[in-house]
């Protein structure tokens, strides 16, 4: 018997507390919490370790951008050092300048890390290469060089050595591969064969290996004929061409390319390490420097001079500006995120307290407090936090992958990743176990008192008020900022954080506002019909969760409408001042006595002559002008309906008017002051008559009133005057209507070369407004999403309610409702709070959006102003998704409904 | 026995006020009492009266209103929170009506009654071994709570308790889910431990407890009455033999069921829920279905419901497919109220899907009135007792006059007084031609049947 008492009390009072060694693996027998705590955790990890991912593949992007530059190259980025006076005699001797600097330069670079290898080229004075009977000869360059024959585009001829010839002397000479051509100099010759002919590269040469070179084999002004261009032999038969022809001096240049794919941790590396190199080359005092900066003939200059270079430092420069305006707006949609996912996993960690009511009750009975209560929540939810944080993880990184940028993730951004993975998890842990333990205090009726007190207060606002000041701040500081230091533009990231407390403080209140009124006709809703009815009185009994429902699906649509609006209005001011600016698709800027193209050139165009502040109105106010050639100019030139009051073919139609006689008919845009009646143009006053105004007109690139005239009607009224359209300082202009490629294989078919070309994508690509632009076009994703999650969120809890409603349901049945009255009551409810929530998202978003659109202007001094738009595709396809979430709900609800077996759950109770 | 002259508990003018989302809600105005230490006392009244608010206070889950409260050596008004949380690990243990509410479903019995010592650090009143073996539950302590039954729940759960520590328990209607047997092993154990010297506060309707009770507290509207007579006339054997005779067997019967069969599956066991049962019932018959828990009640009246379909057997029955609620209503033992409803609304819930409300809202407005529920019909069911929600089942249940009336346990939570009101219900509904067939092990409620039907292992007997 004492054997017995003795097991008793060692089983009942020995061995670990159940309550914590059964904790961890616990949430395994409740596949539900276990699913909706891993899901919360991975979303506060994917919103976590997202950022640092995101942005070290923007940066990897940005600087493969750079580094891809043809003026730049993996070359250009890397190390070069050249020397355009070096002997060339004896040039591989141990004891020769070229084999020292060789040394010298391989000792610097080789331990610079992601460069390399080290090629060097060695490239001789010009020589005369002719046929063997001297009939036809060219000038070209000997050149020697590691994978040289790599690093051009083979006309003709194989292989990887051997004696290559430019194109161009290889078609004077009439030569190809397996011919002889004969290489002379001052009366001394070399016999070689020709395996090969090149690509010419003097008009672009197309890879960056040749940048040592570019300022003596490439072509510079359009009227020269074209440099020498390399005859790229072997170094055997190069050192034959030196002695043999007795080639004094020459160019050797060493250079080692950047590794492709680096990420920018790598470039910051590369850019300290070769900045370090550079130190050293440059030192004059020290050995290696004198060795580096040795002039080998009497004068150095800047063409054949020593000189190290990298373009590192510019590449990660321009890198950095483009980065600090993606940063801004991506760290402030990882708050937001990180807020979104922090909601969910709190929610997590009250659903699953809720669903295990009954075992807080006990623990409450029971003298547990709310600590231990928390810790057991954290012990529980370690192990779905853990899997989902892995899966948030795995999903961050898929999704930079798939939808963010191109470029190089860094290992350090991967580290961060995973510790904001870890840190996520302890996060998401913690939060679950101050949920919970809030949560279990609902079960003490003073905290309860509380927290129902904390629920009627009217958070929402000190949210509003919040958003006020945000406001307030972004008018008189602006919504762009400048770094003087670094000369950086970045979007303010109040530009962001504005909507957000916006819609978050009017959208909580309308929905207070709307339950309050619900509540008010409660009395007077007997009389509907049972479906409304049953919808009212389910959306008065929770007036807590109505509210939190309609709020939080009007503060989503309401983000999701806004960025839209946000996005697609930058959009459409960033085409209209671009195209404004630019005319047209394309702007090419020609001198005013080149002929037009003819009527085969490959692509619409127009002519325009354009002047900045051209003369002055009879008012004294200046102008700029517009000549235009009113046939064409609607064909091809921007217009946006804004602009004017009229179409664009009635307004510009009006300057070329029938009768020719009578002031000069013409349009300003952007009118200051009175209507002018005359205007001094190039020594000619003429009287004009106003036919047309507009508020912007492409070609418009200042605040200046702006004056359209048809040129040919301008020359005409000014007759024997100064032709106001050659004067300094006019700008004649071909606008084509084309993309960048037509254009381009357009204007090569010209005769003449333009001096600028322009497109509308160069004036758009302006890094702080593309920034901004994804930052809305991320909002516009997060809000969707978050908006979807509320939704499933709201359709589950229909689902939840309606589990512990079956009981009620099939006696409803017996009373009279069917299957069709039931999903109608449950539509009617889902369509009351959609419809208030979206109708107040909707208005708060555009609201939202007109306050901020005007603050944020891409290119102040370029009309027109910033333009809102209303994202009319996305309003109309929302009441229409929001239908068939109403529809998808009433049915997956009366579908639960109907797969419950009342008899067993009746049985139950037995 | 009462320990001499020591009191477990005492409160004076005791006020607990709930606000609700329509109005406050009264519940107790004034309680002075005192509760003998070693005693079982006996809480009574009727549903609503503010017995489960009282037990509440006396366990220290809720703060009173005003007024005091002292248990043991603790102040309940003043105690903080740390302070009534030990008071709710070491010196009184709760004990939920539901049994299944006392466990955490994974632990085992005897993790429950590891983690009740861990929870207190304090030896319990009665040895391990001794308090098992009183209790008969030493052969299920690697049993989880699932696998007991509604007896062995409540006792495995006042073993926790004092495996805690606890010198008193505190009960709300410990046996109302329990069937007679099963209800009188427990108090047997109470008893018991009464007599070693625990003290028990128990919130009941059950005379069996109030006769087995050492004091008794009798409360209506949340004030204090004299002491109740307690126990019933004549035995339950006295009472079934007394009970009125069958109806004329020859008028056609409204209800036929005749070998009626039905098996279903409980995890791995086969369960013969009813084998070959023949009910009949004609028009205006009150009909009780009695049997103890498990013994196929419920399953019966599924299947004459609809909600379940025999394996065999024949079934003729108002509406016959497709019954109506004027065919068949039903009140279920989960009531099935509409939360975001108030009481008159549920009431009136079958005049309104039927699109009769306006011409049968008088019914409804009477039903109200004749089950003492006209105060409360503007209440949520949320804001009621577990008794006044039952009445307003049977007032929804009766609202459209149905022919026939299925009610699974409609006075498990009703007090004497109540009970015989629904009875008086369900007896005028019968007046009026509704058959009424009612599933019940409250053998109280005998007298106001027509005739009495035994069921046992799914058969009738």
């Amino acid at each position: 018997m004492r054997e017995e008492e003795a097991l008793a009390k060692t089983r009942l009072t020995g061995g670990p507390n159940p309550l914590w060694s059964r904790a961890p693996l616990m949430l395994l027998r409740y596949p539900g919490l276990f699913a909706a705590l891993a899901v919360g955790a991975m979303l506060l990890v994917l919103a976590a370790a997202a950022y640092p991912l995101f942005v070290s593949a923007s940066a990897g992007e940005l600087l493969a951008e750079r580094i891809d530059d043809p003026l730049v190259t993996r070359f250009g980025a890397g190390a070069r050092y050249r020397n355009g006076t070096m002997p060339l005699d004896g040039a591989s001797d141990p004891g020769s300048p070229v084999t020292k600097i060789d040394r010298a330069f391989r000792r610097l670079v080789d331990p610079v890390p992601h460069v390399g290898p080290i090629v060097a080229s060695t490239l001789g004075p010009p020589v005369v290469v002719s046929t063997p009977d001297g009939s036809r000869s060219r000038e070209v360059r000997p050149l020697v060089g590691d994978e040289a024959v790599a690093h051009v585009q083979r006309v003709a001829g194989e292989g990887d050595s051997g004696v290559w010839m430019p194109q161009l002397a290889a078609e004077a000479l009439g030569v190809g591969p397996g011919d002889a051509i004969v290489v002379s100099e001052d009366q001394r010759d070399v016999t070689l064969t020709v395996d090969g002919v090149y690509r010419d590269i003097f008009r672009e040469p197309g890879d960056g290996y040749w940048r040592p070179w570019n300022d003596e084999i490439v072509l510079y002004c359009e009227d020269c004929p074209p440099p020498p261009q390399p005859l790229i032999v072997d170094p055997p038969v190069f050192d034959e061409l030196v002695s043999t022809l007795r080639l004094q001096r020459g160019g050797v240049a060493w250079q080692a390319a950047v590794e492709p794919d680096l990420t920018f941790d790598d470039a910051v590396e590369i850019d300290r390490a070769l900045d370090a190199v550079a130190d050293t080359v440059v030192d004059a005092s020290s050995h290696p420097g004198r060795l580096f900066q040795r002039c080998y003939t009497g004068f150095c200059g800047r063409v054949n001079g020593p000189s190290f270079s990298s373009s590192m430092g510019d590449v990660l420069s321009q890198a950095q500006r483009r980065l600090a305006a993606v940063e801004s707006p991506a760290e402030l949609l990882r708050v937001a995120g990180l807020l979104v996912a922090l909601v969910v996993v709190a929610a997590a960690g009250a659903f699953a307290m809720s669903a295990r009511r009954v075992e807080a009750s006990l623990l409450f009975a029971r003298g547990t407090g709310p600590l231990t209560v928390g810790a057991r929540a954290a012990l529980e939810a370690l192990f779905p936090c853990l899997v989902g944080a892995g899966l948030g993880l795995v999903a961050a990184g898929a999704l930079v992958s798939a939808v963010g940028p191109d470029g190089q993730i860094a290992s350090s951004a991967t580290q961060t990743a995973v510790r904001a993975t870890l840190l996520g998890a302890a996060v998401a842990v913690l939060t679950i176990a101050v949920v919970s333990a809030v949560s279990f205090l609902r079960h003490s009726e003073l905290h309860r008192a509380r927290l129902r007190f904390l629920t009627k207060v009217p958070w929402e606002l000190a949210l509003i008020g919040l958003a006020i000041l945000v406001l307030s701040r972004l008018r008189s500081e602006g919504a762009l900022l400048t770094d003087a230091a670094s000369s950086t533009t970045r979007p303010s990231s109040l530009v962001l954080l504005f909507p957000v407390l916006f819609l978050a403080g009017f959208a909580t209140l309308a929905a207070r506002l709307a339950v309050t009124a619900l509540r008010a006709g409660r009395r007077r809703s007997a009389n509907l019909p049972p479906a409304p009815f049953l919808a009212f009185r389910r959306l008065v009994d929770a007036p807590q969760l109505t509210m939190l429902l309609v709020g939080a699906v009007g503060l989503c649509l309401g983000l999701f409408v806004q960025a839209q609006a946000m996005a697609d209005s930058m959009r459409t001011t960033m085409d209209a001042k671009a195209g404004v600016y630019v005319g047209a698709d394309v702007q090419a800027r020609i001198d005013y006595g080149y002929e037009s193209p003819s009527s085969d050139f490959g692509a619409p165009y127009t002519r325009v002559n354009r002047q900045y502040q051209a003369g002055t109105f009879d008012t004294g106010a200046t102008f700029d002008l517009l000549a235009v050639d009113s046939e064409t100019l609607t064909d091809v030139a921007y217009w946006d309906d804004r602009f004017a009051d009229e179409s664009f073919e009635d307004l510009v139609g009006r300057l070329t008017p029938d009768d020719r006689a009578g002031p000069l008919p013409v349009i300003v845009a952007r009118p200051r002051g009175g209507e002018p009646t005359q205007i001094s143009l190039a020594s000619s006053t003429l009287p004009v008559r106003v036919v047309g105004e507009a508020q912007a007109f492409p070609g418009m690139s200042s605040l200046r009133p702006l004056v359209i005239v048809d040129a040919e009607r301008l020359l005409e009224a000014v007759g024997e005057g100064v032709n106001p359209l050659d004067v300094p300082g006019a700008s004649n202009e071909l606008w084509i209507r084309a993309s960048e490629e037509e254009a381009a294989d357009a204007l090569s078919t010209l005769p003449y070369v333009p001096s600028v070309v322009l497109t509308t994508q160069e004036v758009k690509d302006i890094p702080h407004i593309a920034a901004v632009i994804d930052a809305f076009l991320v909002l516009n994703a997060l809000g969707l999403a978050a908006a979807l999650l509320v939704l499933a969120a709201i359709v589950m809890y229909l689902q939840a309610r309606q589990r512990s409603q079956v009981v009620s349901y099939g006696l409803s049945l017996r009373m009279g409702m069917d299957g069709k009255g039931h999903r109608r009551a449950v539509a009617a409810e889902l369509m009351a709070m959609l419809a208030v929530a979206a109708v107040v998202g909707v208005a708060l978003a555009i609201v939202a959006a007109r306050l901020v659109v005007p603050l944020l202007d891409p290119l102040a001094a370029v009309p027109p102003d910033p333009i809102p738009v209303v994202p009319l595709l996305s309003l109309v396809v929302l009441p229409v998704v929001l239908a068939f979430v109403v529809l998808v709900g009433a049915s997956l609800t009366e579908r639960r409904a109907r797969k419950v077996d009342l008899g067993q759950v009746m049985r139950l109770a037995d | 026995m009462p320990t001499e002259g020591a009191v477990a508990a005492r409160c004076e003018d005791l006020v607990k006020t709930y606000r609700t989302a329509t109005g406050e809600v009264r519940a107790l105005r004034g309680i002075t009492e005192t509760f003998p230490a070693g005693a079982l006392t006996a809480v009574v009244g009727p549903s609503g009266s503010g017995k489960s608010s009282l037990l509440r206070l006396l366990a220290g889950l809720d703060h009173p209103t005003s007024g005091t409260i002292r248990v043991g050596d603790i102040a309940v008004e003043r105690a903080s929170g740390r302070t009534l949380r030990r008071f709710r690990r070491t010196v009184v243990g709760y004990l939920f009506q539901r049994p299944s509410d006392n466990f955490l479903p994974h632990l085992t019995v005897a993790d429950h009654l590891r983690l009740a010592g861990r929870l207190t650090h304090r030896p319990p009143r009665i040895a391990p071994q001794e308090l098992l073996e009183t209790l008969g539950i030493a052969h299920r302590l690697d049993h989880r709570p699932s696998e007991l039954s509604g007896g062995e729940q409540q006792r495995a759960a006042i073993a926790e308790v004092l495996m805690g520590g606890a010198e008193t328990i505190v009960a709300d209607e410990p046996t109302a889910e329990l069937d007679s047997a099963s209800a009188r092993h427990v108090l047997d154990t109470i008893r018991l431990l009464v007599d070693a010297g625990v003290t028990f506060v128990l919130a009941t309707h059950d005379a069996a407890v109030m006769r087995r009770a050492d004091e008794a507290l009798e409360l209506d509207h949340g004030v204090r009455r004299s002491r109740p007579s307690g126990g019933g006339p004549g035995t339950f054997v006295d009472r079934v033999a007394a009970a009125p005779t069958p109806a004329d067997e020859l008028e056609p019967p409204i209800l036929l069921a005749d070998g009626i069969s039905k098996t279903y599956r409980r995890g791995e066991e086969v369960v013969h829920a009813l084998e070959d049962v023949e009910v009949r019932l004609r028009q205006g018959e009150l009909v009780g279905l009695i049997g103890r828990s498990g013994s196929g009640k419920t399953t019966l009246l599924n299947v004459i419901a609809g909600w379940e379909r025999p394996d065999a057997g024949r079934l003729e029955r108002p509406g016959e497919d497709a019954p109506g609620w004027t065919d068949i209503a039903v009140v279920p033992q989960k009531l099935g109220l509409l939360e975001e409803l108030t009481v008159r609304e549920n009431v009136e819930h079958p005049l309104r899907l039927a699109g009769v409300l306006d011409d049968r809202d008088d019914r409804a407005e009477e039903l109200l009135e004749r089950l003492g529920l006209a105060h409360l019909q503007d209440r949520q069911p949320r804001e009621t007792s577990l008794g006044e929600q039952q009445r307003a089942a049977v007032a929804r249940a009766l609202v459209r006059n149905p022919r026939l009336l299925l009610a699974d346990e409609p006075t498990g939570h009703q007090d004497a007084g109540f009970a015989n009101v629904v009875f008086e219900a369900l007896r005028d509904a019968a007046a009026q031609g509704t058959a009424c067939l009612v599933a019940t092990h409250n053998e109280q409620v005998v007298p106001h049947l027509d005739r009495v039907l035994h069921i046992a292992d799914g058969r009738l007997t």
